[in-house]
């Protein structure tokens, strides 16, 4: 009963295949090429908001699916990140490069902020918090009129724009100039956070996650390890928040719609929490979808419905969390072999 | 014999309930004490006092020469102690290897950056822990199972890897909660064996068992507990013959040598 073993200190759990990095540079190169191939400016806009939905999702799946804690605040963060763009470029006069890193700061300070207290008592505690967060998130964006405008919202935003010497400066507002600062936004905060679970310290959250008092048995405080997490998911919906109102060119109170919430939470389960690249993937594809229906326009929710379904009945713990069944299943027969 | 841990007049009370009572307990540094006493004695509530999993209602917990009453469990492996569980557990979607590497400390003396990118020490000091997980692993061993995931496990081959994770961490004082409750006799004979070895090694164990036949054979000391109370102490031999003892195991003796008081 001898099984070989490569002796990986690598994180287990999700599907981890030798191809991840020659499949990554190939995506991004792919996405990089896509508007010169395919230059509908209806794709592209797809596209961009695939990417934003791919912030946010991960910063859902790095709370939830690693860390194990259900936060229904990540809307909230999405859209004070999105008020704080649009209070700081139009009332603070900062640069719009400027306001999405600090609307990502600020989401993230207030994340450690809510946190701390959402996590004293226990998990069901930080799920009726979170959810209140956004709740009240929304009555302060629609009630603050002084400094919010209120139902009427914010519009006229500024989008960032790229300055390129001796070729000339490319404005935001054009859907495929933005294609690319959206792309290069969500490959360099999904890349960060990338590298954070791969490392030592996502295998800490995975641990705090799957056995808390174990964990605490062997010296990892889980509070610390959890409200980092947090309010790095919170930067994470910041960034998101900001860059989907740079390129609506407007805020108002409907960036808390539960669409949001409903959208983020389907991409996140049905892609398996927990697992990476499946949750990226998601967010395309759930963005790719309703679209696609559109074919057939009485249908479409209908249909959408109908794909959740199946994909609930197929991957009851989402597409990642079949790999890794599969992944024991494989295990088993070799040790019973 | 010095102590390594002791407790003084511990209490813990659940609303009214005094699980553990005015207990004086003293661990030798360099022995194997071991706890027994009936269900409910308050057994595992002493060691959950002891290990940061409760906080005492009263009394002091000192360990190592420091008072240690009510500090947090995540405080305490690093100063050397350590604990399993009664129901055995390991992260059950990890490797069995990233169950051992996840519980030493020395990777989380690093700063956020150098983990997230690896840094060459980081890099340097996770090569030193696999290699020490593996020769850990080998010691109990597991190691031809590091890269499967734990929960494809055995109860009884989880209990060898908790073992490995709490060796891992560099421990003084092991505190085993039922190590071969629910164990096949081939797995008891391989962690009694272990235990011995670790022991004669220098590591201190406080074991919780209701394994009289291993209690017996491997502490040098045995402290009994009945109903929150310590009931008495001593050599295995003598709490063994302890007419006190077996009253909490089996209760009072009856029949005719009570002198006809039995049917009364």
């Amino acid at each position: 009963m001898s099984v070989s073993t490569p002796f990986s200190t690598r994180s287990t759990g999700g599907v981890q295949p030798r191809l991840t990095w020659p499949l990554i540079v190939l995506s991004l190169v792919g996405l990089i090429l896509l508007p010169s191939i395919w230059p509908s400016s209806y794709v592209v806009n797809v596209l961009i908001l695939a990417f934003i939905f791919a912030i946010l999702a991960t910063g859902l799946n790095l709370i939830f699916g690693y860390t194990g804690l259900l936060s229904f605040g990540q809307v909230g963060f999405f859209g004070l990140g999105a008020y704080l763009y649009a209070l700081l470029t139009m009332d603070g006069g900062v640069s719009p490069w400027l306001s999405i890193l600090l609307a990502g700061i600020g989401s993230g300070f207030v994340a450690l902020l809510l946190g701390y207290p959402a996590l004293r008592v226990s998990r069901a505690s930080f799920v009726i918090v979170t959810l209140s967060f956004t709740l009240l998130t929304a009555l302060l964006a629609r009630n603050w009129v002084e400094i919010t405008r209120g139902p009427m919202g914010i519009p006229k935003l500024s989008a960032p724009s790229i300055d390129l010497p001796g070729l000339g400066t490319f404005s935001g507002h054009d859907p495929h100039v933005f294609y690319y600062i959206a792309l290069a936004i969500a490959a360099a905060s999904i890349g960060a956070i990338y590298l954070l679970v791969n490392s030592p310290i996502g295998r800490v959250l995975r641990a705090i996650n799957l056995d808390e008092p174990l964990a605490a048995s062997q010296g990892i405080s889980p509070k610390k390890y959890q409200i980092a997490a947090f309010a790095v998911a919170g930067v994470l919906s910041g960034i998101a928040g900001s860059l989907h109102v740079s390129h609506l060119g407007i805020v108002d109170p409907s960036i808390f719609d539960p669409y949001y919430s409903e959208m983020l939470l389907i991409i996140v389960i049905v892609g398996g929490p927990g697992s990476f690249w499946m949750v990226v993937v998601s967010s395309l594809v759930f963005m790719a979808i309703p679209e696609l229906l559109r074919m057939a326009p009485e249908l479409r929710m209908v249909l959408f419905g109908m794909v959740l379904v199946l994909a609930a009945m197929l991957f009851p713990t989402g597409v990642g969390g079949y790999f890794e069944q599969r992944k024991l299943a494989m295990w088993r027969r070799s040790l019973r072999s | 014999m010095t102590s390594i841990l002791t407790t003084h007049g511990l209490c813990k009370n659940y609303r009214g309930i005094k699980a553990v009572q005015d207990a004086d307990l003293s661990v030798a540094r360099g022995g194997i004490t071991g706890l027994i006493g009936p269900n409910g004695s308050g057994k595992s509530t002493t060691i959950d006092c002891v290990t940061g999993f409760t906080r005492p209602s009263s009394g002091k917990v000192n360990y190592d020469g420091q008072d240690i009453t009510g500090s947090p469990s995540y405080g305490l492996a690093g100063i050397g102690l350590v604990r399993t569980f009664q129901n055995v557990r390991v992260y059950e979607r990890l490797s069995v290897m990233d169950n051992l590497v996840v519980a030493s400390q020395s990777l989380r003396a690093h700063g956020w950056l150098p983990l997230m990118l690896r840094s060459t020490a980081v890099k340097a000091d996770e090569k030193t822990i696999v290699q020490e997980a593996i020769s850990f692993l080998e010691l109990v061993g597991m190691a031809h199972y590091a890269g499967a995931p734990a929960g494809i496990l055995s109860y009884g081959q989880r209990k060898l890897v908790a073992l490995a994770a709490c060796l891992i961490t560099h421990p003084k004082l092991i505190v085993l909660d039922e190590p071969l409750a629910g164990v096949n006799p081939t797995i008891i004979r391989k962690i009694s064996g272990l235990i011995e070895t670790l022991n004669e090694q220098g590591l201190t164990f406080l074991i919780v068992e209701h394994n009289v036949d291993f209690i017996m054979r491997h502490c040098d000391h045995v402290i009994v507990m009945e109903q929150g109370k310590k009931l008495t102490e001593g050599k295995p031999e003598d709490v063994r013959r302890d007419e006190r003892v077996l009253e909490a195991y089996l209760g009072k003796r009856v029949g005719l040598e009570t002198k006809g008081t039995a049917y009364a």
